[in-house]
C-alpha cells in the first residue's frame, strides 16, 4: 500500500490514469488519508461537482490484512451538501482488495468534456477505462448484476444508483458486501453526487492473484490480533448486543429515554417503537429465514448486520439499521418494519443516504406532502427521487433544500446535514458533536468513546458543565483516528473498558508497520485530522455561525423531559480551541 | 370494540426454543405491585425476584420514567411510574445513558436528578419494560408466572406476534378457552391482559 492510483476523467477529453508513490502521504490511511488529499488539492472554494474537486477512496492503515475488523474505506471529498470537507465511511469487500492490490488511495480527478458513464477496472493486471452507454441511470443492484456477468463473481465494486447520476446531493457511493450486494454505502454528504460528476458509474476491483498484506512483525500482529478480537468477543456491546439485535437495540431505549426524534423531532416518544424495534427486527428476521447477525466484510467479528427477507421469504435487502428504522420509521410516524425495509431496498438502489432520506420526508410531511404515518406515500415519495422527477429531484437534494422549498422552519440540520437518531435536547453531548463537526451533523464524528483512555486531557468530570464540551472534542479525534486506521468504530466500546484491548489496537499498527506508536502519538493524529478538516472549512468560508444547531432546539422544549439544548454558544465555540 | 373493566386472561403455549415472544413482549411492559418508596435494587431483587450478580453485571442501563439511573440503591420509587432494563448499548447514548454514569455528562442536567418523591405510603403500580438481553434472559420466568398488561398494549403485542408466527406453532387460551389467534385480539374486551406463556417439552 505505498501508491496512489489518480485516474484524470477530462485531460483530453478521454480518461487517463497514472500510478504515483505515497510520499508525503506516507502513514496515513483511511479518513487521515482522504482529509490530507482533499485538503492539500482541492481548492476550498471550488464548485463540488467541478474538475477540481477530487474522490478519494482509501482503505485503512491495517486495510488488506488478516486483522479483524479492518475492512472499511473512507471516501472523501469537498461535500456537495455541506460545502465542506467531507469522510463518509463504509464497510463491504473493496477496501481489502483495495489494499492488498497495493493502492493506498484511488482518487478520481478531473471531470468528463461529454456526459458519459464510464466502468473503471482495476487489477493486478493495471486499469481499463470504458464508457458504457448501457450502465446509464440503472440502479446500483442492476449496475452489480452486469458487472458480475461481464468480471465474474470473484469481484467487488463501487458503484453509484440514479441519485449519483442526477449529482442530487443527498447520493450515496455502494460498496458491495460478502454476497455482492450493493448494500453498504458510504452515505453521507452526497459524495455519489460527487463520483457522478466524474462520469464515474461503476469501479469493478478484482483481487485476483494478490495476497494478504503481511506484517513486519507477523508474530506480534498475530499475537495482537488475537488479543484484541478476544477483548471484542467478551465485551457485553460487541459481544453480545451488537450480535443479537444489531445496531436497531437502540430503538426501544433511546424511545424510553426520551430522545427518539419523532414526527420530525417534534417529541422525543414514538408509540409505535416496539414494533419497530430491534428485538421485533430481530425476530422477524428468524421467522423469515433472514439472517440475524452477518458481517459487513470479511474479517468482522461483531457482526452487527444482518439479511432481511420480505413477507415470503426472499432477500430484500440487509437488515436495517438503527439510523435507518429511524429515519424512515419514527420520524416520519411509520411503524411497519417492512414499509421501512422496502424503503432502505430502494434507497440502496438508487444510491440515497437513508438519514438524509427520511430526514427529508419528516420535512415534506410537515410540508403537507404526506401525512405522518403514511408508509405507501413515503415509499411513493423516494420513488420520485428513482425517477427525477423535478419533486423527487428536490427531495434527493435533502432535507434542507426541501424545508426551503416548501417553506418549513423546523428543518434538523447542521452545514445542511441532516441529524441522526439522536435529539440533541437529550442527548445534549451528542448535540455538541452535530454542532461543531466539520462533516456536519453527524453521530458517528464522535462516536468512539476512547477519550478517557487516550488520556486527552484527563478524566472528564461527569457533572461538571463543561464535560459535554470536552468528551465532544476528545471523542471527535478518537473517532478520527479509528477512521484512518481503516476499523469499524463499533469497536470502541470494547476499547474503553478494556485497556488490554485498546493497547492489542495499538500493537497491532505498530507490529504491522514497524511503529512504536504511543497513545499520545495515537491522540496527535486525530488532532492532525481534526485541524486539516476544520482548517479547509475556514477556508471554504465556514465561520463559527455554521458551529450552531437551528434555533428551534433552544427554544422548543422537548417531551417527555421538556428539555432544549442548553450548551451556549460560547461553549460550542471552546471546543476546537486547542487546534 | 367495547372496552369493559377487569382483566382477560389470555395462556400461549410455544414450543420450547422459540423465545422470540418474550424479547418482542417484553418492551411492552407489564404492570407489577410494588411498595412505595422501595429502592430501585429493592424492586428488581423483591419483586422481580433477581439476584444482585445480574443485577450489577447484566443490566447495563436502567431507566425510571426515560432518566438513566445511576444510584439504584438511593434512587427511590414512590409513585406509580415505568422502569425499564437493557443489557449493553453500542454508542455514544450507550455510554451516556450506561449506568455508573462516567459519560454522564453528555445527558442533560435534567436528567440527573430524581424526581421530588411525593410521600406515598402503601402499594404502586410500576411498568417493567424489559429491552433486549434482559427480555430474551428474564421474559420467560416473568410470563411463565403470569404478567399483567393494558389490553392496548397487547393488542399491539399480538399484531407483531401474528406476523412472527407464520408456522402457526402457537397455542392460545382466552380465559381458559382454546381460541383462534387470528381472532384473538376481537374478543378481548377487558381493559386488561393477564398474559401466561407457557413452554411445551
Ligand atoms: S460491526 Fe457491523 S458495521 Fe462494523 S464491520 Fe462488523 S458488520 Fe460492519
Amino acid at each position: 500500500m505505498d501508491k496512489i492510483l489518480r485516474i484524470n476523467m477530462g485531460p483530453g477529453g478521454e480518461p487517463a490514469y497514472k500510478t504515483e508513490p505515497i510520499g508525503d502521504f506516507a502513514g496515513l490511511g483511511g479518513r487521515g488519508l482522504t482529509s490530507a488529499i482533499v485538503s492539500k488539492e482541492v481548492p476550498p472554494t471550488c464548485h463540488a461537482l467541478g474538475e477540481e474537486n477530487k474522490l478519494v477512496i482509501a482503505p485503512g492503515l491495517l486495510g488488506g490484512t488478516t486483522g479483524a475488523m479492518t475492512g472499511r474505506v473512507s471516501v472523501g471529498c469537498k461535500s456537495p451538501l455541506t460545502g465542506g470537507i467531507k469522510e463518509a465511511n463504509a464497510g463491504g469487500q473493496p477496501a481489502q482488495m483495495i489494499a492488498r492490490l497495493g493502492y493506498a488511495a484511488v482518487v478520481l480527478e478531473g471531470k468528463p468534456a461529454e456526459d458519459k458513464s464510464y466502468k473503471i477496472r482495476i487489477s493486478a493486471d493495471g486499469v481499463e477505462i470504458t464508457s458504457d452507454p448501457g450502465l446509464k441511470m440503472k440502479g446500483n443492484y442492476d449496475v452489480v448484476d452486469q458487472m458480475k456477468q461481464e468480471y465474474g463473481d470473484k469481484i467487488a465494486c463501487i458503484s453509484i444508483g440514479q441519485a449519483g447520476e442526477m449529482k442530487l446531493s443527498s447520493a450515496t457511493v455502494a460498496f458491495t458486501n460478502m454476497e455482492q450486494r450493493p448494500a453498504r454505502h458510504a452515505a453521507r454528504g452526497g459524495i455519489g453526487a460527487v463520483m457522478g460528476s466524474k462520469g464515474v458509474k461503476v469501479i469493478v476491483i478484482d483481487d485476483s492473484g494478490t495476497s494478504m498484506r503481511s506484517a513486519k512483525d507477523p508474530e506480534k500482529f498475530k499475537t495482537a490480533n488475537r488479543a484484541f478480537v478476544a477483548g471484542l468477543k467478551k465485551h457485553p456491546v460487541t459481544g453480545e448486543g451488537l450480535p443479537a439485535y444489531g445496531t436497531n437495540v437502540l430503538t426501544n431505549v433511546v424511545n424510553e429515554a426520551g430522545g427518539y426524534p419523532t414526527f420530525n423531532f417534534k417529541t422525543g416518544r414514538f408509540a409505535g417503537a416496539a414494533s419497530i424495534s430491534g428485538e421485533t427486527q430481530a425476530e422477524m428476521m428468524k421467522s423469515r429465514g433472514g439472517q440475524v447477525t452477518h458481517g459487513c466484510h470479511r474479517g468482522c467479528v461483531i457482526r452487527c448486520s444482518g439479511i432481511w427477507h420480505d413477507k415470503d421469504g426472499h432477500y430484500l435487502t440487509k437488515q436495517p439499521e438503527y439510523e435507518t428504522v429511524w429515519a424512515h420509521g419514527g420520524n416520519c410516524g411509520i411503524d411497519d418494519l417492512d414499509v421501512i425495509a422496502t424503503l432502505d431496498r430502494l434507497d440502496d438502489d438508487y444510491g440515497i443516504d437513508t438519514i438524509e432520506m427520511g430526514a427529508t420526508i419528516g420535512v415534506a410531511m410537515d410540508a403537507g406532502l404526506a401525512e405522518f404515518g403514511d408508509g405507501e406515500a413515503a415509499i411513493n415519495l423516494v420513488k420520485e427521487v428513482g425517477k427525477g422527477t423535478p419533486l423527487g429531484r428536490i427531495l434527493g437534494s435533502g432535507a434542507a433544500v426541501t424545508g426551503k422549498v416548501f417553506g418549513v422552519e423546523r428543518v434538523p440540520v447542521v452545514k445542511n446535514q441532516a441529524m441522526p437518531a439522536y435529539d440533541p435536547r437529550a442527548v445534549q453531548g451528542i448535540g455538541v458533536t452535530y454542532a461543531t463537526s466539520p462533516m456536519g451533523a453527524d453521530h458517528t464524528a464522535g462516536y468512539s468513546v476512547t477519550a478517557n483512555l487516550l488520556g486527552v486531557g484527563g478524566t472528564v468530570d461527569p457533572l461538571a458543565p463543561a464535560g459535554q464540551i470536552e468528551l465532544s472534542r476528545n471523542l471527535q479525534y478518537a473517532t478520527a483516528v479509528i477512521d484512518s486506521v481503516g476499523m469499524c468504530l463499533f469497536v470502541a466500546f470494547a476499547t474503553l473498558d478494556q485497556p488490554e484491548t485498546f493497547q492489542a489496537m495499538i500493537d497491532m499498527v505498530n507490529s504491522f508497520h514497524g511503529l512504536a506508536l504511543t497513545a499520545d502519538d495515537v491522540v496527535g493524529l486525530g488532532k492532525k485530522v481534526t485541524k486539516m478538516e476544520r482548517d479547509f472549512n475556514a477556508r471554504a468560508g465556514f465561520t463559527k455561525n455554521d458551529d450552531r444547531l437551528p434555533d428551534y432546539f433552544k427554544k422548543e422544549a422537548l417531551e417527555p423531559h421538556n428539555v432544549t439544548f442548553s450548551v451556549t454558544d460560547e461553549e460550542l465555540d471552546s471546543v476546537f480551541q486547542d487546534l | 370494540m367495547e372496552t369493559k373493566p377487569g382483566m382477560n386472561t389470555v395462556t400461549i403455549e410455544m414450543p420450547e426454543g422459540d423465545k422470540g415472544l418474550f424479547t418482542v413482549s417484553s418492551g411492552y411492559g407489564f404492570s407489577v405491585d410494588a411498595p412505595a418508596g422501595a429502592s430501585i435494587r429493592e424492586l428488581l431483587q423483591k419483586t422481580l425476584g433477581l439476584d444482585a450478580d445480574y443485577i450489577d453485571n447484566h443490566i447495563q442501563t436502567i431507566l425510571h420514567d426515560g432518566k438513566p439511573v445511576d444510584d439504584i440503591d438511593n434512587w427511590k420509587i414512590a409513585r406509580a411510574s415505568t422502569i425499564a432494563l437493557s443489557g449493553a448499548l453500542p454508542g455514544l447514548f450507550g455510554a451516556a445513558f450506561r449506568k455508573g454514569g462516567e459519560y454522564a455528562a453528555l445527558r442533560p442536567g435534567e436528567m440527573q436528578a430524581e424526581d421530588a418523591a411525593p410521600s406515598k405510603k402503601g402499594t404502586i403500580r410500576i411498568t417493567v419494560k424489559l429491552f433486549n438481553l434482559t427480555a430474551r434472559q428474564l421474559g420467560p420466568k416473568l410470563l411463565e408466572k403470569g404478567a399483567r398488561m393494558p389490553a392496548e398494549s397487547f393488542r399491539s403485542l399480538w399484531k407483531n406476534i401474528l406476523k412472527l408466527d407464520t408456522d402457526r406453532s402457537l397455542r392460545v387460551f382466552l380465559d381458559g378457552n382454546k381460541t383462534d389467534p387470528e381472532s384473538l385480539m376481537e374478543s378481548i374486551g377487558s381493559e386488561q391482559v393477564h398474559l401466561f406463556v407457557h413452554l411445551l417439552e
